[in-house]
């Protein structure tokens, strides 16, 4: 965490950092700061907030990942399998197009959280259609919901296909970059709001670990034992798509981390939530500050979107995962 | 407390796609009964459960479980009474043996003595050796085990009055010497006073640990009652369509 304040196009060092630290909490007050104003505003402006929202947004996608793969009882779920992504994707797309319009007629304050607002209603659009689509008979459907996500993700991919063509060259880049992630948009304002919604949606799911346990042992059992299968369901879906959608309309599609991190907790401590989810918590937000730092320094002073990060990592290491572990343990065929 | 209601069932009708599953089935179910339902492949038995466990909803028809209608059951209350093992169970993720029958316990409140329960539950179901597995890399006959300890550990207690066991073809992958321990077990569970509705498919092993026998037949039930008055070589013959010899089945329940 101390690296990931120190890296960056400005350097700044553990002392003037403690120094910062000190004078900001008003300990006491150093006549002859080791630090410059530009320090000061870098450290506590961009890197903390920076730090915590990708502490947040790993620890988050990581976790939505893990009761996704729950809910589906399949490990290589990712949360774009309820519509999320995509469907944050069509919200940012008209965000991105419209942004002229939308800045002539609203004020600036607004504009700012216009892609993220888009992006969050088309995730919950998209998630709730499916939702729907999977009901039979008052009951959730788990392989149609895979299937009508499927679809979703399809419809979604050619609605934005559509409208590239109507974009100019710089909407498109745009658009392609946000889709690859970054944690630029992380100032305080943005950190605080992503931390209320989604360290209350971590303590639910946490509060709900054993019911989830069950929930692996398949609907008619997880009800025969006194759980209330439709209600978890929707907790589930709600929880997930809260996080992500949060998550992707501040700081983009950030690929790997929700299926990969979940996965390697399973391999390593195994499948009971009670681990499971601070496990993946953990490990998410490390995955996410390591791969935040390899993105600010790889092509430094210029960074590389994080979201290519990650899946440049978690591919290849996935991969290797799975051919070494898949004899140690028998995920059912 | 003889002869109490554990299970009233009014005119159960179910279909699917106009395939009638269930047609106009009633009975009741005694405390301390141990009725097994037999049958021939696609009579209904397991779809029966299903609708008694509310699995699935009936398309019309009355189901009273221990005096409640079964809509009107706190799901938790319910648990602590009635515990089910359906015919399938499909768990893919890696938990240990005893994470999986430790889950059996969730409805549970006062919880004294857990670890005593588990460790004869392990025994019970020659689990011992495996407490550590991961229950993906068990065999068939394995997880069958780890299931019906899971199932009973949800409603192992003291007293057995006022609770009911389900079970969908229990002895599915055992092996002889299993299948003779979980009789034996149940038997000792039933004497205790629990209720016990299994559908099985061996039809000597009914007769030989059930009081009551149930037979279905295309959507019907076709007799229900003591198994003396159930097992007979006609009624047999014209469920199964093959030719039984009742005193030959009788004389291989005394070989076991």
């Amino acid at each position: 965490m101390a690296l990931y304040l120190i890296i960056g196009p400005v350097k700044i060092s553990i002392s003037q950092i403690i120094d910062i630290f000190i004078n900001k909490f008003n300990f006491f007050q150093n006549e002859f700061p080791s630090y410059n104003k530009i320090h000061e505003m870098v450290l506590i402006d961009i890197r903390l907030p920076r730090l915590f929202m990708a502490i947040l947004v790993g620890a988050g996608l990581a976790m939505s990942g893990a009761i996704l793969q729950g809910l589906f009882r399949n490990p290589l779920i990712d949360p774009g399998f309820i519509g999320v992504s995509s469907g944050a994707a069509v919200g940012a797309m008209i965000a991105i197009m419209f942004s002229q319009f939308f800045y002539f007629y609203f004020n600036a304050s607004i504009s700012t959280f216009l892609l993220p607002i888009l992006a969050i209603s088309g995730s919950f659009t998209t998630t709730y259609l499916i939702y729907k689509m999977s009901k039979f008979a008052n009951k959730t459907n788990i392989m149609t919901m895979l299937l009508s996500g499927i679809a979703v993700n399809a419809l979604s991919g050619s609605i934005i296909g559509l409208f590239i063509n109507f974009t100019t060259d710089l909407e498109l880049r745009t658009f392609t970059f946000w889709t690859l992630g970054g944690l630029d948009s992380a100032d305080w304002r943005v950190t605080l709001i992503a931390s209320v919604i989604i360290l209350t949606s971590i303590s639910i799911i946490y509060s709900i670990r054993k019911k989830l346990d069950i929930f692996m042992l398949g609907d008619a059992q997880a009800s025969h034992l006194g759980i209330n299968v439709e209600a978890l369901k929707k907790t589930i879906i709600l929880l997930a798509s809260t996080i992500v959608g949060i998550s992707v309309a501040f700081c983009g599609m950030i690929g790997f981390i929700g299926l990969v991190t979940p996965h390697l907790i399973r391999l390593f401590i195994g499948p009971k939530h009670k681990y499971l989810i601070p496990g993946s918590a953990l490990l998410g937000a490390i995955i996410l500050i390591v791969s935040d730092i390899i993105s600010k320094t790889i092509i430094s002073p210029a960074q590389l979107p994080i979201g290519v990060v990650t899946s440049l990592i978690g591919a290849p290491f996935f991969i290797f995962l799975i051919l070494k572990q898949k004899n140690k343990i028998g995920y059912a065929e | 407390m003889q002869n109490k209601n554990i299970l009233d069932i009014q005119s159960l009708n179910y279909t699917i796609n106009k395939k009638v599953i269930i047609s106009d089935i009633s009975f009741n179910v005694n405390e301390g009964d141990f009725i097994s339902i037999i049958g021939p492949n696609g009579s209904g038995k397991s779809t029966l459960i299903k609708l008694i466990s509310d699995d699935i909803k009936a398309d019309s028809g009355f189901i009273e479980i221990l005096g409640k209608k079964l809509a009107d059951w706190d799901p938790i209350e319910l648990a602590k009474n009635r515990a089910i093992l359906p015919q399938f169970n499909n768990l893919s993720f890696p938990f240990t043996v005893i994470d999986v029958i430790k889950m059996g316990r969730y409805a549970v409140e006062i919880k004294e003595n857990e670890n005593t329960i588990y460790q004869k539950l392990l025994e019970i179901f020659d689990l011992n050796d495996l407490e550590k597995q991961i229950y993906t890399t068990l065999s068939g006959g394995e997880k069958q085990r780890v299931q019906l300890a899971r199932v009973i550990s949800q409603i192992w207690s003291d007293s057995y009055h006022k609770k009911v066991l389900f079970l969908d073809e229990p002895t599915a992958f055992l092996d002889i010497k299993h299948q003779l321990s979980l009789f034996k077990f149940l038997k000792s569970l039933n004497d205790m006073g629990l209720t016990i509705i299994m559908v099985i498919h061996d039809i000597s092993q009914a007769i030989l640990h059930s009081n009551k026998i149930m037979l279905m037949k295309e959507a019907k039930l076709i007799d229900y009652g003591q198994v003396d008055k159930i097992i007979n070589n006609d009624l047999l013959n014209e469920v199964f369509d093959v030719c039984f010899d009742i005193e030959h089945l009788k004389k291989n329940q005394i070989l076991i």
